[in-house]
């Protein structure tokens, strides 16, 4: 049989071929293509009343152009991602749509008109990057690397997070038991093109069943809804639910319970009723119907003619609920991930579109009613369209993450701190449900998850199970079509409901396509099995999944988009169909990944599918039974999981840690970085390749953008310096080079204008100018106004000099006799940073106002306080660094990087560490990097004996001398080669003090925060320790000395403030008048806030005042 | 206290073994061998041009970590110099100037050789030429101006002119004849391949290898080893960057400690203790 190197081969060929973001790719690809289209067909055109008779437009094909950008002069040109990004532009392509307008039933000539621009998904199909070699990326400036799937708005970078729903138009039974007796529910969401509702049905305790539906406030009896959708006879609809009599009889009290109602337009009416009450009956006729359309299982279409179709679903529904109550069918999984839906790009942008395009054409409607059509209508069609309003809604949404309807956060800023923290956010995964509610269920991992989403990759705490990851091998379906399934469907002697015979009623096992049920078969198992042949051989799209499920007595075929699949070998007769041969093809590039689907050798299995499958985890578990052979198991874990080296010998949480730690990790986040401007950014020294990898880096790309450092690691506690997971650092170590990095960040400064033709300009501002901050902050400024490059700034230093026109114009006539002057707006460092002045651009925004971008850089030589990380979710600070005479030694001359504690390891579990550290010192002894990827069948290496070859002990440990004393230490030292990462905490950034500063301009109390200067709160129950302590004069310097004391004065007479008048050297009380009896109080100033907020509102606080202490 | 000589392997190595020495005295001076025995490192960098990828200061530091052949007996160190200048005098440091731009169609690597001493000082100069400073591209070019000092280890690694500086406790293993019965595991469980197998009998083969680390002792069934140290003997390994050698850092560890001895002592001739 095959090894798991073979197995790799093929991994590796479907990472080539696919990438890491096919999912974002593909999803937009398929937008672009057909969903665009889709949109504008469903729309089709526009009737506009003119004066010249009835105008309407007809759409016709929608194209897309090239990225492009508009100037403010008018005209556009191409661009690149990167200038975008330097330029704060949007990465967007023009839309064009052909419009006919047919006037009177003339139609005149067909024109392509520009509707506006739509954001461009990086390397996806209308993407130039997408078919570029590696020199022509590098020549616009690209990181070759990059894997794309994200979008360039206003110079960000942004993500359309995946968003993991419950299946929409599928049947959810459950029961809920809070009441003291079970009610059975059914719930539907049922969506089709951009609506979306929710109907539940619900089976109560009085066995009666009731229909809820959106728009309808009570809940209406379920034999009412059948009769008003048409099933007029009783008899009908007990058949329609089920032909079993035990079924039957349970319908007994829905009928019981339901008003006696015998005809259609009766029902009707009764509805009518309750939506419309008051109303006349025409009307509340209409109502009913329109609710009955439009509201009810829209999925299944909105007509009328369509009311039988779901009546005859609704009566499914009820016959499931009855078989639950019966305990013939169990409760569904809500947590399964066959009921999960993923909405990626593709759908959402499809969503977002159609209400961008509706409202346009409205306007479109209005423009053109407005404008005189008589002279040339042809014209007047480009001139009605405002392209506007496409391009600045697409943009803002995506910018903001806001899809209307309330819902935020669906685009996130693309995260990147090094190569990994990118790729698992471009493979995440968010789930609507609310933190804040416990959904123990829905956080916890499901056997469905299996290869689908990573076990290890999910953050703690509220958001916790609900924001996943993709697991490495696993895909998104793109939507296939349902018309050739329905085909092969039946030409596999399938029965269409319609056509169906009260025998094929009873006998037959319903097929379901994506969730309705469309066809009866009496042999399921054959159907199912024949449906797989056809789809291995190609004849239906490998897109489609196929599901017996013998319990439930369905079979479920689904062709929607949104399902998470994975690729399975496919095993015939106990042989896997992936021969050597197709091995040695991939190997010599023969064959492609999707050459093998399409032979069907593998195929992707949901996870409904994967219900009737059994697969084996490896080629000798194969049996007579099995079906499917795993490609390979660390597949099962994710970006961030897949870089931990022997991770199934560590304790489950600490890679969880990790996870979310290889997330902060320094490193090369990109190879452009000399080009960018990010915000901010850190950029490692010298980063190495981990000696002890896993296979999953080599796909990532993690040996050429690594995020960490081979340390050599000594577990002793010398000293104490590393106790409560601190680290103790070489400082020969750090003075060579060690885990050094660069901390960049971007100052940013615009030339606005304003009203009246003035506009900001970048120069140095002159003395005396308004703000003026004093010459030396100004020091290294150039004569444009700008910091010269590689010139050293300190904090508050002015790095761009900007000056503004004052803001109110008439503000300073009276007192400057010049007229007014310019403020000075300049950019300053930020206080508590420093750095040198990295790299400066200059230049002009889509508005065409100037923009100065300053790049400034630091160094960042590791110090006391800086936080790392082995790949073990072990996290420390460094606690000490020792010159390197002092640390201990071995009589090879090897002194250790890093000195760790022992206690980090016996309550954490973390033996994946140990055994790094004694494979990575075999890696470093061999010269050459060892394999540690995870559920490796057997480790080839034997590393005591590698050890034992080079002279050191096969168990890793040492004999180590003391550099303080001098003696050998007792113990043998347990030494070896972890790879540390160095996350971006770092002290320099949050280290902070105060002593006198600002104070808020409200309440005079000081700030708080580091970067304003802030003093550190004295809280409330800091508060509560000095009054149980009885610590008075301390209270009061702390609460009102140190911080907002206050002079009120205050009029004893009347006990409100006075004040003093300082022209007539008085103090007034403006209630008392002569009768003031004025007096100085010592307050907080909150307090006389306070006070007044409270005559704000009317409430009169009078101060009683008595002789003072 | 005798010395033997071990090992010279060239100027740059050197091991030897020290009897009548405690671990106490034979630490300080390893430890001024690390970091108290002054070498030449540059250590103040003019950058002039500098179009490479690399930052200055990444550059600066990658160059001050170049070993330099020094001369200890013509330089002095700068606290210690007359001239009390910020930037020196031909006393207290040396300049070296590099000037590298990249030609042709690929990349030009910089290496240590490419720095040259200047006129003045010539012996300054990298102890290798081979080393690599940075990468340039077509039309890169980098123009500056070092100055290298002396300097110790106590402030940075640079100015430290050893590699490897230890010494381990002087082995003694023996073997008791009349109860080894040659079974082999003792030359099996040595990492240090201390032990052989003759006609029956395991033998120290290479007794100076072993680490001490007792594996034999615990692991012989017969109970016939014994592996202890020679009490205040030590066997000390020198391995310097080449900027001066081995032996000379050795005789200038103990320069280092006799002048502080020389200053302990001075200092209680001024308290009058002595």
């Amino acid at each position: 049989m095959y090894t798991q190197d073979d197995m790799w081969i093929l991994m590796k060929a479907f990472f080539e071929e696919k990438g890491l973001v096919r999912q974002h790719l593909d999803s937009y690809n398929e937008f672009v293509e057909k969903g665009l289209q889709r949109v504008i067909d469903e729309i089709g055109g526009v009737e506009v009343p003119v004066e010249s008779g009835n105008l309407y437009i007809e759409f016709g094909e929608v194209t897309i152009g090239t990225p492009r950008v508009t100037e403010v002069d008018g005209s556009f040109h191409e661009v690149t991602p990167l200038e975008c990004r330097l330029r704060n532009l949007t990465y967007s392509a023009p839309l064009f749509l052909e419009m006919t307008p047919i006037l009177n039933g003339k139609k005149m000539t067909t024109k392509s008109v520009y509707i506006g621009n739509l954001p461009v998904m990086l390397k996806s199909k209308i993407c130039p990057l997408s078919d570029m070699s590696r020199e022509e990326l590098l020549a616009i400036g690209e990181d070759p690397d990059d894997p794309g799937g994200y979008f360039i708005i206003n110079g960000s970078e942004r993500v359309i997070v995946g968003l993991e729903d419950l299946a929409p138009n599928r049947v959810i039974i459950d029961i809920d038991r809070s009441g003291s007796r079970p009610v059975y529910r059914a719930k539907v969401f049922s969506t089709t093109v951009g609506f979306r509702t929710r109907v539940e049905v619900k089976l109560k305790p009085d066995g009666a069943i009731y229909v809820s539906i959106p728009g309808v406030s009570v809940e209406l009896p379920f034999v009412v809804v059948m009769k008003a959708l048409g099933v007029e006879k009783d008899s009908e609809i007990a058949e329609m639910v089920s032909l079993d009599p035990v079924i039957m009889g349970q319908l007994e009290p829905s009928f019981d319970k339901a008003p006696r109602i015998d005809s259609v337009e009766k029902a009707i009416t009764y509805i009518g009723n309750r939506v419309a009450y008051g109303q006349d009956e025409a009307r509340r006729r209409l109502r009913a119907c329109m609710i009955l359309d439009n509201n009810l299982l829209l999925h299944l279409g909105r007509s009328p003619d369509v009311r039988l179709k779901k009546a005859r679903y609704l009566a499914e529904i009820a016959c499931r609920l009855i078989q639950l109550k019966l305990g013939l069918r169990a409760e569904d999984d809500k947590d399964h991930y066959a009921n999960k839906r993923i909405r990626l790009a593709g759908p959402l942008l499809a969503d977002l579109f159609r209400s961008i395009f509706r409202d346009m054409i409205k306007d479109m409607a209005y423009q053109l009613e407005r404008l005189s059509v008589k002279k040339l209508i042809e014209e007047s069609v480009k001139l009605a369209i405002r392209p506007g309003i496409l391009t600045e809604r697409m943009q803002h949404a995506i910018a903001t993450g806001n899809w209307g309807r309330g819902r935020v956060g669906i685009s996130q800023l693309l995260d990147r701190t090094n190569l990994l923290s990118t790729l698992s956010h471009l493979r995440r995964l968010q789930s609507p449900l609310s933190r804040s509610q416990p959904n123990f269920e829905a956080r916890d991992l499901h056997s469905t998850h299996f290869g689908r989403l990573c076990p290890v990759e999910t953050p703690e705490g509220s958001n916790c199970g609900l924001v996943k990851n993709l697991a490495l091998m696993a895909t998104i379906s793109v939507s296939a079509d349902t018309e050739p399934v329905k085909k092969v469907l039946i030409s596999l002697g399938c029965v269409p409901v319609e056509k169906a015979d009260k025998e094929t009623c009873i006998k037959g096992i319903k097929v379901y396509i994506n969730g309705t049920v469309s066809f009866y078969t009496l042999d399921p198992e054959g159907l199912v099995r024949k449906f797989r042949r056809l789809r291995r051989k190609g004849r239906i799209s490998p897109e489609v999944n196929i599901a017996y499920l013998e319990a439930k007595r369905e079979v479920q075929v689904n062709c929607d988009a949104g399902r998470c699949r994975r690729p399975l070998i496919v095993v015939e007769n106990g042989k896997p169909l992936l021969k050597p041969e197709h091995i040695d093809a991939l190997k010599k590039g023969l064959m492609s990944w999707e050459d093998l689907v399409k032979l069907g050798v593998i195929e992707y299995l949901d996870a409904e599918e994967e219900e009737n499958a059994y697969i084996a985890l490896t080629p000798k578990d194969i049996g007579p039974e099995t079906t499917h052979l795993e490609i390979c198991p660390l597949t099962i874990l994710g970006i961030c999981g897949s870089i931990i080296p022997f991770a199934e010998h560590n304790h489950s949480p600490r890679n969880s840690y990790e996870a979310a730690m290889a997330k902060q990790a320094i490193g090369v986040y990109a190879t452009n970085y000399f080009l960018r401007m990010d915000s901010r950014a850190h950029f490692l020294h010298y980063p190495q390749r981990p000696l002890v990898e896993t296979k999953p880096m080599e796909i990532m790309g993690f040996h050429k953008r690594p995020a960490g450092q081979n340390m050599v690691v000594a577990v002793l506690t010398m000293g104490g310096y590393n106790m409560e997971d601190a680290i103790i650092f070489n400082k020969y170590s750090i003075d060579r080079g060690l885990a050094r990095s660069s901390f960049f960040r971007l100052y940013e400064a615009e030339c606005y204008q304003y009203l009246g033709g003035q506009r900001d300009s970048i120069e140095i501002p002159s003395s005396g100018m308004r703000g003026y901050r004093g010459d030396e902050y100004y020091r290294v400024l150039e004569e444009d106004g700008i910091a010269s490059v590689e010139s050293e700034v300190r904090g508050g230093d002015v790095i761009i000099g900007r000056t503004s026109p004052p803001r109110f114009i008439e503000e300073y006539r009276e007192l400057e006799a010049r007229g007014p002057s310019r403020r000075d707006t300049s950019v300053s460092l930020r206080p508590s940073e420093k750095g040198v002045v990295d790299a400066v651009i200059v230049t002009e925004t889509a508005q065409g106002s100037k923009v100065v971008k300053v790049r400034v850089r630091d160094n960042r030589i590791p110090e006391i306080g800086d936080k790392f990380a082995s790949r073990h979710g072990q996290k420390g600070v460094i606690g000490m660094i020792y010159p390197g005479e002092d640390m201990p030694f071995t009589e090879d001359g090897i002194v250790p990087d890093v000195i760790i504690n022992p206690h980090a390891f016996p309550s954490r579990m973390t033996v994946g560490q140990l055994l790094e550290s004694i494979f990575g010192k075999a890696a470093a002894l061999m010269g050459r990097p060892i394999d540690g990827s995870a559920f490796q069948e057997e480790r080839l290496e034997d590393v005591g004996a590698i050890l034992r070859r080079y002279g050191f002990k096969p168990s890793g440990r040492e004999i180590m001398y003391n550099g303080l004393t001098g003696e050998r230490l007792e113990a043998e030292v347990y030494i070896g080669i972890v790879y540390y990462q160095r996350l971006h905490h770092m002290v320099a950034d949050k280290i902070h003090a105060r002593a006198r500063g600002q104070v808020q301009m409200l309440t005079r109390q000081p700030t708080e925060g580091r970067a304003r200067g802030g003093g550190l709160r004295f809280g409330e129950m800091e508060r509560d320790c000095l009054i149980g302590y009885g610590a008075a004069m301390l209270l009061k310097d702390r609460m009102l000395e140190e911080s907002d004391k206050f002079v009120a004065y205050v009029c004893a007479n009347c006990g409100f403030l006075a004040y003093y008048d300082s022209r007539s050297g008085r103090y007034v009380c403006r209630l008392c008048g002569d009768n003031a009896r004025v007096y100085p109080v010592v307050m907080p100033y909150a307090f006389k806030l306070l006070l007044q907020e409270l005559m704000s509102m009317c409430v009169a606080p009078r101060l009683i005042l008595e002789e003072g202490m | 206290m005798k010395i033997e000589i071990l090992e010279k392997e060239g100027e740059d190595k050197l091991s030897f073994v020290v009897r009548g020495i405690s671990p106490q005295f034979a630490n300080s001076i390893r430890r001024a061998m690390i970091a108290e025995v002054p070498v030449m490192a540059i250590d103040d960098v003019y950058i002039i041009e500098n179009t490479s990828v690399m930052y200055d200061e990444v550059l600066a530091h990658r160059l001050g970590l170049i070993p330099l052949k020094t001369d200890l007996d013509s330089y002095v160190l700068p606290e210690e110099c007359e001239c009390k200048s910020e930037t020196g005098c031909s006393r207290c440091s040396a300049i070296l100037v590099l000037d590298v731009e990249g030609t042709g169609e690929g990349v030009t690597t910089v290496y240590s050789g490419d720095l040259k001493p200047h006129e003045s000082n010539p012996d300054v100069k990298p102890v290798s030429d081979k080393i690599p400073i940075v990468k340039l591209a077509p039309g890169q070019r980098i123009r500056l101006e070092a100055y290298a000092r002396l300097g110790t280890g106590k402030k940075h690694a640079k100015w430290s002119p050893v590699t490897r500086c230890v010494y381990k406790y002087y082995p003694v293993v023996e073997v008791d004849e009349s109860r080894c019965d040659g079974c082999g595991i003792c030359v099996d469980v040595c990492h240090r391949d201390v032990f052989e197998v003759r006609d029956g009998k395991a033998y120290v083969k290479n007794q100076l290898r072993c680490d001490l680390c007792g594996e034999c002792v615990s692991r012989c069934p017969h109970d016939a080893l014994k592996a202890e140290w020679e009490k205040n003997s030590l066997i000390f390994f020198v391995e310097t960057t080449g900027a001066l050698p081995a032996w000379r850092v050795v005789v200038e560890a103990f320069r280092v400690l006799a002048k502080k001895c020389e200053i302990f002592l001075s200092q209680l001739g001024e308290l009058g203790v002595v």
